[in-house]
């Protein structure tokens, strides 16, 4: 609750610096196979997320730049969210992670395609 | 090789469980172990399946495609979950990562884990998500 308060207080632009933050944390915890630790990091991608979506013009489109991040988690993330706003971009870069193999951000990006292509994961 | 090398060092709970209780000599032997299967290319179902059974082997993990937790134990009985038609030897630090995919959220799976997801899943459905993983990570062609 605390969290969500101050992601509703924060500009677009410290919520995609969260973004990234929440991101680059999720690679280390998945670095190490913390799950619990990753999970709590999810939680928080997810307010981050809904907070940049409930903004006038839904501002997601905001982490269009995070596509060309070097770190392959946050493209992943980034991509992921973007989907519903800029679905080509977004696809394109879930391509580049799949094809670059590395795991298990690779498996992923394959798995989000499918999703989207059979239709059991609808961006929204 | 860089994912060998990148998995290879890790220290978390997970991987305590499998080196933390080796001694200092057991801890390399483990660790080259789990560098060589590492490097494993994928192998057909029947190849995985095929020393489920025998001793078993350093480097690799025996892994139940349907979960083997209380509720599927429950659910499926045993025997189907401990059969040879639903386990695997895979590398270890495959294993670990598989593991760990099942126990983290997910967007495809409603923001659920996986495991969460499939928790009233039936018996193919969980079949099919395991061995869908197991094609993803490499694991199996």
């Amino acid at each position: 609750m605390m969290a969500q308060a101050q992601n509703h207080a924060a500009s677009v632009q410290e919520l995609v610096e969260r973004f990234l933050s929440v991101s680059l944390a999720q690679y280390d915890a998945l670095y190490v196979v913390d799950t619990r630790k990753y999970n709590r990091l999810f939680t928080r991608m997810v307010d981050i997320r809904n907070e940049l979506k409930r903004r006038e013009a839904d501002q997601r489109r905001a982490l269009l730049p995070l596509l060309d991040h070097p770190n392959i988690q946050v493209r992943l993330k980034a991509a992921i969210t973007l989907l519903a706003v800029a679905p080509d971009l977004a696809r394109k870069a879930l391509e580049r992670v799949r094809d670059s193999g590395i795991l298990p951000q690779s498996a992923d990006a394959e798995d989000m395609l499918e999703a989207v292509d059979n239709g059991s994961y609808v961006p929204s | 090789m860089q994912w060998v090398a990148r998995n290879a060092v890790r220290r978390a709970p997970a991987v305590d469980a499998f080196f933390g209780s080796l001694d200092q000599v057991g801890k390399i032997n483990a660790l080259t172990d789990a560098i060589k299967s590492g490097n494993d290319p994928a192998k057909t179902l029947e190849e995985l399946r095929e020393p489920i059974g025998s001793d078993s082997q350093g480097g690799y993990h025996d892994h139940h495609i349907v979960g083997q937790h209380p509720e599927n134990r429950a659910r499926f009985g045993d025997s189907r979950i401990d059969s040879r038609e639903n386990q695997v030897r895979i590398p270890v630090l495959k294993h670990i990562d598989i593991s760990a995919w099942y126990s983290t959220g997910n967007e495809k799976f409603g923001y659920l884990s996986p495991r969460d997801y499939l928790r009233d899943k039936d018996r193919d459905e969980q079949m099919r998500v395991g061995l869908d993983r197991l094609r993803k990570s490499k694991v199996l062609r």
